[in-house]
């Protein structure tokens, strides 16, 4: 298998999630096992072993900015780091899906948190975040 | 799933050796298998994950085959503070075992047989002692069969007591003395490029390989051969028969011992 199959796969798979997780409150229990749990996963198995393959072969370390920048230079590390994005995204947007339904957050107001999610991924957990500070009046629980 | 429930009921006596195995396979193991895919460092002609492969899963394969003979073992030896130790000590140094294998390939060295650096030659020397440690679990056990009364056939409890004692002695006295070797070709062209499918052995000089491969497996082969023939054997027939056989297998490895020293491949006599 060559870097760009393997990232068309990823990508691919890692938005199935995504698309499952868009329909969470209608099968919430197959959504949070494939999304929460198995497809991050299989992305997990893949990130390590990318970076077991391409282990001592590159240069950079992520000591400085700079250091990271050359890391980022070989393909190998940029696929790994972008399947690193697809894997730890969708589990916190499995996340944001669980936690919403725990907290009886109406499944609008997670609505646009799930792109940004996968998007941008930290910004769609601070949206959540802040819609359940919102109406909680910060009285929120940690993420569990 | 249903399978999946009972296969793990069956083999989850243990749960040290299970939760490893489990570990092995889910977190050594499939990773190991993606790396093999973008890789192309070699190591004696060979992808450098071929070997951490081999040994993810036969490593698993022995500590699921003590958790399974663990269920004929009693509740008072295995909640034994003593063996729960023990077990833990298995458990730990068959991981880091393991980490030294996969941590040689991701530098693309060899493990085994390093000597290279006074640091890999001291890592060496201590990976032996845990692999002593690890494989001891199995006359640990033997002891046990060969001591406890359990719910199994006579006969069948005999053999798994002597196929277990077998993989420790065997194992010690072959892998001790391959340990002793600079590599473990024997003549041959030094690389295990062209090779006996799946095991990998040499076909063009001596694999000293060949005869761990039989030692250690002595706790499946004699078992087995105890199951057939207690079925149909007296219990004293079928104990005699069992040690005649245990003795022909011992036989069989060092013969496949000394066939490797000789420099002869293992199965020269078709290739």
């Amino acid at each position: 298998m060559n870097y760009d199959s393997m990232f068309t796969f990823a990508n691919q798979f890692a938005l199935t999630g995504w698309l499952i997780l868009l329909f969470y409150p209608k099968f919430p229990k197959f959504a949070q096992v494939s999304c929460g749990l198995l497809i991050p996963v299989l992305l997990a198995i893949a990130y390590t072993g990318l970076i077991m393959a391409n282990w001592g072969s590159g240069e950079g370390d992520f000591g400085s900015l700079s250091g990271v920048m050359t890391l980022f230079t070989q393909p190998a590390a940029v696929l790994a780091g972008w399947i690193h994005y697809l894997a730890y995204d969708l589990f916190v947007g499995a996340w944001i899906a669980r936690t919403a339904m725990k907290e009886k957050i109406h499944y609008l107001f997670v609505l646009p948190c799930l792109p940004l999610a996968l998007m941008f991924g930290p910004a769609g957990y601070l949206l959540f975040n802040a819609i359940r500070a919102g109406r909680t009046g910060f009285k929120i629980e940690p993420s569990s | 799933m249903r399978f999946v429930l009972k296969a793990q009921q069956a083999l989850s006596r243990e749960p040290v050796f299970f939760a490893t195995s489990v570990v092995i396979l889910i977190a050594f193991m499939l990773p190991t298998i993606v790396a093999m895919q973008f890789d192309e460092r070699l190591l004696n002609g060979i992808n450098v994950w071929i070997k951490p492969l081999k040994f993810h899963f036969a490593i698993a394969i022995y500590l699921l085959t003590l958790s399974y003979f663990a269920n004929w073992l009693s509740d008072e030896f295995l909640k034994n503070r003593a063996y729960r130790m023990f077990a833990i000590i298995v458990a730990i140094t068959t991981l880091l075992e393991l980490i030294w294998i996969n941590g040689a390939a991701l530098y693309g060295v060899a493990s085994h047989y390093n000597r290279d650096t006074v640091f890999m030659q001291v890592v060496y020397g201590f990976m032996g002692i845990f692999a002593v440690t690890l494989i001891s679990s199995s006359l640990i056990y033997g002891i046990q069969f060969f001591k406890q009364k359990t719910k199994l056939n006579e006969s069948v409890q005999f053999a798994v007591a002597v196929g277990l004692t077998s993989t420790f002695f065997l194992t010690v006295v072959v892998a001790g003395y391959m340990s002793s070797q600079p590599n473990h070709w024997v003549g041959g062209n030094l690389s295990d490029a062209e090779s006996i499918a799946v095991v990998g052995w040499a076909t063009d000089g001596g694999d000293l390989r060949v005869a761990h491969f039989f030692a250690t497996h002595a706790l499946h082969i004699i078992p087995i051969f105890g199951l057939v023939v207690g079925s149909f054997l007296s219990v004293k027939a079928s104990k005699w028969f069992t040690t005649a056989v245990a003795t022909g297998f011992a036989v069989f490895v060092l013969w496949t011992l000394n066939q490797a020293i000789s420099g002869i491949s293992f199965l020269s006599f078709i290739n």
